[in-house]
């Protein structure tokens, strides 16, 4: 499905547990971890999310170390449970990538109902929240943890009509911050990624405004989005192997350059990259 | 260390510059652990020998060359003289740094500021320039500038390396967006204090508070510049850093976030 690239068996004997797995870049993450020789534990709320997944990692030959869990990362008690049935299935937590985020239609800050900040704040900042303190007595016993949250160059610039996502995005930044100092004495690295993909929620985009999409990708210094498995997952993989070890509390643009250079900001209002599903129950689990 | 089926740098072609220093010397050892073909540099002949007797004797590939970077020509005549030798180039860690009496600001003669901006961001752009050829040559390479080790929260007493840094940065960031296009990925890469003599020599004219500082730090400890540095260093020059442009880490521990373990010039100002 995707370029090639080496596989060294780095994380052989490590058990990690990704967010949202099913597509994009949470499935690269979980195929590239799965390759590298993790046991992987990932989620999506939907269980026929899972039919590519699955297929793939049969494929792998890697179904006996992965396993998939109908979770909806709005729900706490959901975020708990995907992070027991890991250490229930496997034995340890050592990788946690939170990767999942529901997005909201793009409005503007005066019309945008106060249930997409809600929405988008639970599916992303407190889902990760909830995941990390449920795999910290896990890491603290092992002495050893890596977790990874993901944020976006919407954080950066204020980009028109998404308020809702630059909020949470920068609210997972500070998270990581207060979360490396907290935990870094427990063994556990914490690191935020602000990646720029081809990811499912671009994917949608894209389909919708292929000029603005274009415009996009022309202004990355590297003229392009990052593949998920290759490019994002495998940065993820850095922070999270050996190499990794001593980088805590940052935040780390995998993004081919796109953090250098402030956008244009003319996106065109009415593009909703959920355009098409269920409103209530914008992509929770299955962004990004 | 972890497990590994094959190390990361396989017979990449790896030139790095200023190996006396231990940041330079951890980043070349590393990558000769992770299989790549070193050439260790330095103005000191014996100390460029030294790095690469100590990469040979862990069982690596090594060479090394005595250059002074910013004598007129010397840095073109090394990247060629490599890619000739060693039949290209493919990544480039610029790990020069001046070292200069600690003096506040008021006092610091100006010349150490020329000393910091050659011997750092002058040294890195004339080894660009140089290595740029060789790396387009490729189809593509990596750049890792280095910045000084006292990390970016140290301010007194050694405002010449802290302005370099700046410089280093910005500079990684500009390259970085001009070289993304062709595939050479230039990162910046900023240690926390290390684990070296310097830095105890420094411990000892105050041991309680330093130690106080090192635990302040999210890691709690020092850097290891082969294990911390050289693993970062190693990040951005695999597979791993495709992806990363004009970016500054920080192999630091989290001291980017805290008080600086080592700021000599704490108590001169």
């Amino acid at each position: 499905m995707t370029q090639q690239y080496e596989t060294y068996g780095r994380l052989r004997g490590r058990v990690a547990v990704v967010t949202g797995g099913t597509k994009g870049i949470g499935q690269g993450v979980v195929l590239r971890f799965l390759k590298e020789g993790a046991s992987v534990v990932y989620c999506s709320r939907n269980p026929s999310n899972n039919a590519e997944n699955a297929a793939l990692i049969e494929e792998l030959g890697a179904a006996q170390r992965s396993q998939f869990v109908a979770a909806d990362v709005g729900s706490k008690s959901d975020m708990q449970g995907l992070v027991a049935a890991a250490a229930e299935r496997f034995g340890r937590v050592d990788i946690l990538v939170n990767n999942a985020q529901g997005i909201a239609p793009l409005n503007p800050i005066q019309s945008k109902p106060d249930g997409d900040y809600s929405m988008t704040l639970a599916t992303g900042f407190f889902h990760s929240l909830w995941t990390s303190q449920a795999a910290l007595p896990h890491m603290q016993a092992q002495r050893y943890g890596r977790i990874i949250h993901m944020s976006s160059v919407w954080s950066l610039w204020g980009y028109r009509y998404g308020s809702d996502y630059a909020v949470t995005k920068g609210a997972l930044e500070s998270l990581t911050r207060s979360m490396a100092n907290e935990w870094g004495k427990f063994g556990v690295t914490v690191n935020c990624v602000r990646p720029a993909g081809d990811s499912f929620a671009y994917k949608q985009f894209k389909a919708q405004d292929i000029r603005t999409a274009a415009e996009s990708e022309a202004a990355i210094p590297m003229g392009r989005m990052g593949d998920c498995e290759v490019e994002i997952a495998g940065a993820i993989l850095g922070l999270v192997s050996e190499n990794g070890r001593f980088i805590t509390g940052q935040v780390l643009n995998v993004d081919g350059g796109l953090w250098a250079v402030p956008p244009n900001h003319e996106p065109a209002s009415d593009v909703d990259i959920h355009r098409g599903r269920a409103q209530a129950a914008v992509s929770v689990g299955e962004g990004n | 260390m972890e497990h590994r089926e094959k190390p990361l740098l396989e017979k990449r072609i790896a030139v790095v510059t200023a190996v006396k220093g231990s940041l330079g010397e951890g980043i070349a050892r590393r990558f000769g652990r992770e299989g790549a073909v070193v050439v260790a540099v330095d103005a000191d002949r014996e100390a460029a020998k030294r790095c690469a007797a100590l990469i040979t004797d862990a069982g690596g590939t090594a060479i090394a060359r005595g250059a002074d970077i910013l004598a007129p020509g010397e840095a073109v005549r090394l990247c060629r003289e490599v890619a000739d030798e060693l039949g290209g180039l493919d990544i480039l860690v610029n790990a020069g740094q001046a070292t200069t009496p600690v003096a506040p600001l008021r006092d610091k003669d100006p010349d150490n500021f020329g000393r910091a901006f050659r011997e750092g961001p002058l040294a890195a752009i004339l080894m660009m320039q140089a290595a740029y050829p060789h790396l387009q040559a490729r189809g593509g390479g990596r750049i890792v500038n280095v910045g000084s080790f006292y990390g970016p929260t140290a301010n007194c007493g050694v405002v010449d390396a802290v302005a370099s840094d700046g410089a280093l940065a910005a500079l990684t960031r500009a390259a970085g967006v001009e070289w993304a296009r062709e595939n050479i990925l230039v990162n910046f890469l900023q240690a926390g204090a290390p684990d070296i003599p310097e830095f105890h020599a420094y411990r000892q004219a105050d041991r309680d508070a330093v130690d106080g500082l090192v635990a302040n730090l999210a890691l709690g400890r020092l850097a290891d510049p082969v294990e911390d540095v050289g693993g970062a260093a190693t990040f951005l020059a695999s597979d791993e850093g495709c992806f990363v442009v004009g970016h500054t880490i920080f192999a630091d521990g989290g001291q980017h976030l805290a008080a600086p373990a080592y700021d000599p010039g704490f108590k001169v100002v």
